[in-house]
This record gives C-alpha cells, sequence and structure tokens, in this order.
C-alpha cells in the first residue's frame, strides 16, 4: 500500500477526534470535564499538581483538612476538605506517597458550597493535600500529616 | 456496560437554605497494585476496578462531578453542600466505573 496514503487516513482519523473534542466543548460548563487519565497515572506529586492545576503559584493557606492525626486502617481515612473562599471551581486531593499521588478530583458547579467530604486510601503516613482553585484560576491549598498504622493499598 | 442495580445510598437534607447530600456507593474496589506472594508479580486475576467519576444533579442540573481513582476507599462515600435547593427538589446521582458499570439513583430532599 501507499505509505502516504496510510498517512492521510490516520490525519482523516486524527482529525475526526479533535471534531468530536471541539463539539465536546460546546456542552454547558456545568457537564465538566473527562476523566483526566494522564494525570490520574502520574507518579509524581509535584507533576500531578501541575498537570490538574496549571501551573500557578500554590498558597497554602485558607483551605482545612479535616482527618484523623492517626488513621487505623490506611484503606479507609475519612477526610474532609473546606474552605471560605469566594468562587470555588475545583478541590482537588493529593497523596504525596501513594503509588499515584492525583487521588480524587472534584468539581464544583454554581451553588456549591467549597466543601467536599470523602474516604480514600492511604499507602503509608504522608501528607496529603487539597488544593482549591477558584474562578479566577488562583490555587490555594492545604496540608495535613495523616499518620497510618496498616497501609491501604492491598485490596 | 452493565447497570448495577442498588448500589447507591443517598441522604439529602436542607437546613438553614444549605443542603447537604451524602452518597454512599456500594462498590469494591480493586486497585490491581496487589502482588501475588511468590511471583511478586501484579496479580493479573484481579483486574483494577474503581469508580471513575460520580455526578450530582439537582432538578436535573449537574452541580457536582467526581473524579475518583484506587486512592479512593472501596464503598466510596461523598458528602457535599449545595445553596438554593429546596425540599421536594431531585436530587441525582450517578456514577461510571472503569470498566463502563453504572447506576444512579433520583431521590426528593428531605424524603
Amino acid at each position: 500500500m501507499d505509505p502516504r496514503r496510510r498517512h492521510l487516513l490516520k490525519g482523516a482519523a486524527s482529525l475526526g477526534t479533535l471534531g468530536i473534542t471541539v463539539g465536546a466543548g460546546l456542552v454547558p460548563a456545568t457537564a465538566l470535564a473527562d476523566w483526566p487519565a494522564k494525570a490520574f497515572g502520574l507518579r509524581d506529586e509535584r507533576q500531578a499538581i501541575d498537570l490538574t492545576e496549571g501551573e500557578g503559584r500554590l498558597e497554602i493557606s485558607r483551605v482545612s483538612i479535616t482527618a484523623p492525626d492517626i488513621a487505623e486502617n490506611g484503606a479507609v481515612v475519612p477526610v474532609s476538605v473546606e474552605s471560605d473562599l469566594p468562587n470555588v471551581v475545583s478541590i482537588t486531593l493529593f497523596a504525596e506517597k501513594n503509588p499515584f499521588p492525583l487521588n480524587s478530583e472534584f468539581q464544583l458547579g454554581e451553588g456549591v458550597v467549597p466543601y467536599v467530604s470523602t474516604r480514600v486510601r492511604l499507602a503509608e503516613s504522608q501528607h496529603v493535600t487539597a488544593v482549591a482553585k477558584t474562578a479566577d484560576g488562583k490555587l490555594y491549598g492545604g496540608k495535613k500529616l495523616i499518620k497510618v498504622t496498616i497501609g491501604g493499598c492491598g485490596g | 456496560m452493565a447497570r448495577r442495580q442498588g448500589t447507591i445510598r443517598m441522604r439529602a437534607r436542607e437546613e438553614g437554605g444549605v443542603t447537604k447530600i451524602l452518597t454512599l456507593i456500594n462498590y469494591k474496589i480493586v486497585t490491581g497494585l496487589v502482588r501475588d506472594k511468590k511471583t511478586k508479580e501484579f496479580d493479573v486475576e484481579k483486574p483494577q476496578s474503581f469508580v471513575k467519576t460520580v455526578t450530582v444533579s439537582v432538578n436535573d442540573k449537574q452541580v457536582f462531578t467526581g473524579n475518583l481513582s484506587i486512592g479512593s476507599s472501596s464503598d466510596p462515600f461523598l458528602a457535599l453542600k449545595v445553596k438554593g435547593a429546596k425540599n421536594g427538589d431531585t436530587v441525582k446521582v450517578h456514577w461510571v466505573d472503569n470498566n463502563g458499570d453504572w447506576d444512579e439513583l433520583s431521590q426528593a430532599i428531605g424524603a
């Protein structure tokens, strides 16, 4: 087969994907983004934060994490994040020493209070970081050290 | 790509203009990171299985998206607070996992 034809076909295929992406952009902003596979696959916390939040300056203030100081079971650690900031559009949780530091990402639509509570899995004792992003793109963070008696990677 | 019936439990209560929505998904998360004790290889018999995305809508308007990962506990739990909703409004919780399985539940606030 003519290799150029192959190339052309490939080009058309990627154009098709592009078309879909552009189409998806037309969905109202509340029908928020897809699952960010690339960021969830990163092994380094710093990179994961940069990729999900953009490389803005992260200020550690005005975001508080409520979680136990010592978690007996790393497989189920209750974590609540709260902020007094106005116009928070997303809250993201990172666990620096987990195999994949990006833990979960919450996108808050209109009328949602900057608060989220969940249960995470921690591989070992570590700092958990919560990052809140405001509508103007500023980043605020909170950090908390959680000690884990039994790691949560199994199961 | 099948629907798993009855996996969601939800409670939504309005108090002082703020509705707190608590939701619990009955789901066993498999991290895929467990190694076989003898061979030290990843156990391929237990492929990853986790809830990928949870969305919450109030009166058919999507207000919340949670992108989760294998870093969430089994039986993922979420709590959030929404302003402006009132008793009787419908809250819908929907989840989809990495294999395309899903479930959803609609319930009135205060019910």
